[in-house]
């Protein structure tokens, strides 16, 4: 019985508190979130450091040492520090360039379906009836057709490649934010601060951008950062599939593909590559997380906002 | 009840018309049948015949509206490369998909209703802490790799489970456990998270304050308010899994229509891709409008709303 009184007068202790320490106190409650932070700048630092950390030419075949165990020696000296793959190339050095492929298309991905999401359920929650109503079985139509299948049969037409990856990832994902953007906007758009901008004749587009977007860009962010978990989830198992970016481009789920088979004796092959996609994507969600519940306490639970995995 | 009924029908109808359409999308992407068909000295004229015969020099509505005849008698063309009718291959693979996907929903809603219990009567015991750590894991793991990973620890180290799909059920366990642990960390999550909440309101400080036991108040007043995002996830959950199955049956060689899909795509197999398109919409709108109905019977609110 003692629970909810302490929750009770940790949110009065809270709202004593100035505003601007609430995101201190919380890293320092919550370590996850700190680790989740440390893992994304590692990752991205990695991305643009490839080229001066990575050990080996990422595309340097080399049949002599040809699926090669974890800290062998090539031949010429140096360490294959988690081993070759079976054209002999260092999966270190792959990994770190994977890693560029991962970021890019996780970030794009998420900026395109989040810019046409948040505009689309901008529009469907100002200005509702037919234009709402239209876009909104539109959603239907899509949540019908599970992202993955859309991406795949998609995919099967317009070609595979980095471009068409992540135009495809970015196009089937609108309905997330649209939704969430749009109850955000209903709710927001009843409140008197709005009305009074409308009664002074403020244009409703300023309205809008001014008034409106700022109120909702809490849920924005927090959809975002875990969003570019799903998005690095996607790209990897559309590279998987052999749909995503081709070869010789080195990609995280591409690698994993390429060691499928070789998983009973060459474990690391796939092995490495799947542990990548899973820290980064591991890290941004406790990063996500924590930004959920310093930004945005009502999305709190988080399962509603995330649907798909791949 | 029946007007809500009517409602979802044509709200599903509808839906299956906007999917019908992303389909006939798809078919003129992949180009000019004709090109495909016709050999590459053939004449102009002889092309231009051949269009007239299949219509294709017609407005893209008309040519729609054929489409969609062709559609509802499920008449998607022959697969390029089996000969045989595209939507016959794919309706073949059903069975075996929902086996999975029915397998993975069963995991998905049993383990974690035990252990989101566990974690939000005691929160922040070792158990909670242990079952969080978990599911954060489980949300963040690759599902392909994940099916490798089993696939090397329980049928090549351990030699407990076959690595691909077997007549039997054993064949059937590491793929259900590769497609649901995502569904099943997101249903203890929610769970908690519900639960925690409802043990909060007031109603259940009532219940408790009447000196029931706190094992009754739990299954009694808490359980059952706060299974409802669940039920409401469950449609959902399920679209979702069939999208996952896809990379699953690849993983491990299952006979799906998942599997069946991305080797028509290999074989440019387009018939066959898009006869897949619709029926896993017709699976998920027939299974949203179930989950509608039956949600509607729970909570007489909804259909009131309606």
């Amino acid at each position: 019985m003692a629970q909810p009184i302490t929750l009770m007068s940790l949110s009065v202790a809270r709202r004593r508190s100035p505003r601007r320490l609430a995101w201190l106190r919380h890293l320092i409650a919550r370590p996850t979130g700190f680790v989740g932070l440390a893992i994304v700048v590692i990752v991205i630092f990695a991305a643009l450091a490839a080229p001066v950390l990575a050990t080996h030419d990422p595309a340097k075949q080399d049949w002599r040492t040809r699926l090669a165990p974890p800290m062998s020696e090539g031949r010429d000296g140096s360490l294959h520090i988690l081993g070759t793959d079976s054209l002999g190339r260092d999966i270190f050095s792959r990994l770190l360039y994977g890693t560029r492929i991962s970021v890019a298309v996780g970030f794009l991905a998420v900026a395109l379906r989040g810019s046409m999401g948040v505009l689309l359920g901008l529009i469907s929650g100002y200005r509702r009836g037919v234009v709402d109503s239209v876009l909104m079985r539109l959603a239907d139509v899509q949540l019908a057709i599970p992202f993955l299948v859309l991406a795949v049969a998609i995919m099967s037409v317009v070609g595979t490649g980095f471009d068409k990856t992540v135009l495809v990832l970015g196009i089937t994902g609108w309905v997330i934010y649209g939704r969430v953007v749009r109850s955000d906007v209903l709710s927001v758009r009843e409140r008197e601060f709005v009305e009074a901008a409308r009664a002074i004749g403020v244009p409703g587009i300023r309205i809008v951008m001014r008034h409106i977007l700022p109120n909702v860009s809490a849920s924005i962010i927090v959809i975002s950062t875990l969003e570019v978990a799903q998005m690095i989830a996607a790209e990897a198992a559309l590279s998987f599939l052999g749909l995503g970016i081709q070869p010789p481009t080195p990609s995280w789920g591409g690698m994993v593909a390429d060691g499928r088979d070789l998983i009973y004796d060459q474990w690391w092959v796939s092995a490495w590559p799947g542990l990548a996609i899973f820290i980064t994507v591991l890290g941004i969600n406790l990063l996500g997380d924590w930004l959920r519940d310093v930004l945005d306490p009502t999305l709190r639970g988080g399962a509603v906002i995330r649907r798909g995995s791949s | 009840m029946a007007r809500y009924i009517l409602k979802r029908l044509i709200h599903a109808m509808l839906v299956l018309i906007g999917v019908s359409l992303v389909i006939f999308i798809l078919v003129r992407l992949t180009g000019d049948p004709t090109t495909l068909l016709v050999s590459v000295d053939a004449r102009p004229e002889d092309i231009e015949r051949y269009r007239e015969v299949l219509g294709l020099d017609r407005p893209w509505y008309v040519q729609y509206w054929q489409f969609l005849g062709q559609a509802i008698q499920g008449d998607f063309g022959n697969s390029f490369r089996h000969r045989e009718p595209a939507m016959r291959l794919v309706l073949d693979r059903v069975p075996d998909t929902l086996y999975l996907t029915g397998a993975a929903m069963l995991l998905a809603y049993s383990l974690p209703t035990v252990a989101g219990l566990v974690s939000a009567i005691r929160p922040n015991s070792a158990a909670d802490g242990v079952i969080r750590a978990l599911t954060v894991a489980a949300q963040a793991v690759p599902t392909f790799w994940l099916g490798l990973i089993l696939i090397l620890v329980f049928s090549v180290r351990l030699d407990w489970l076959p690595p691909s799909a077997t007549d039997d059920w054993r064949g059937l366990v590491l793929p259900a456990v590769t497609l649901s642990a995502y569904y099943m960390a997101t249903n203890v999550r929610m769970l908690r998270s519900s639960m925690l909440e409802v043990l909060s309101r007031d109603y259940v400080r009532t219940a408790r304050a009447k000196g029931l036991t706190e094992r009754f108040v739990v299954e009694r007043h808490a359980f059952k308010n706060a299974a409802i995002p669940l039920v409401t996830m469950s449609g959902i959950q399920f679209a979702s899994m069939m999208g996952g199955a896809i990379v699953t049956e690849t993983v491990f060689a299952y006979p799906g229509m998942g599997l069946l899909a991305i080797q028509a795509i290999e074989g440019r197999d387009y018939p066959v891709v898009q006869a897949f398109v619709l029926v896993v919409a017709l699976t998920i709108v027939l299974v949203n409008l179930l989950v509608d109905l039956a949600y509607s019977w729970l909570d007489p609110r909804i259909r009131v709303e309606a």
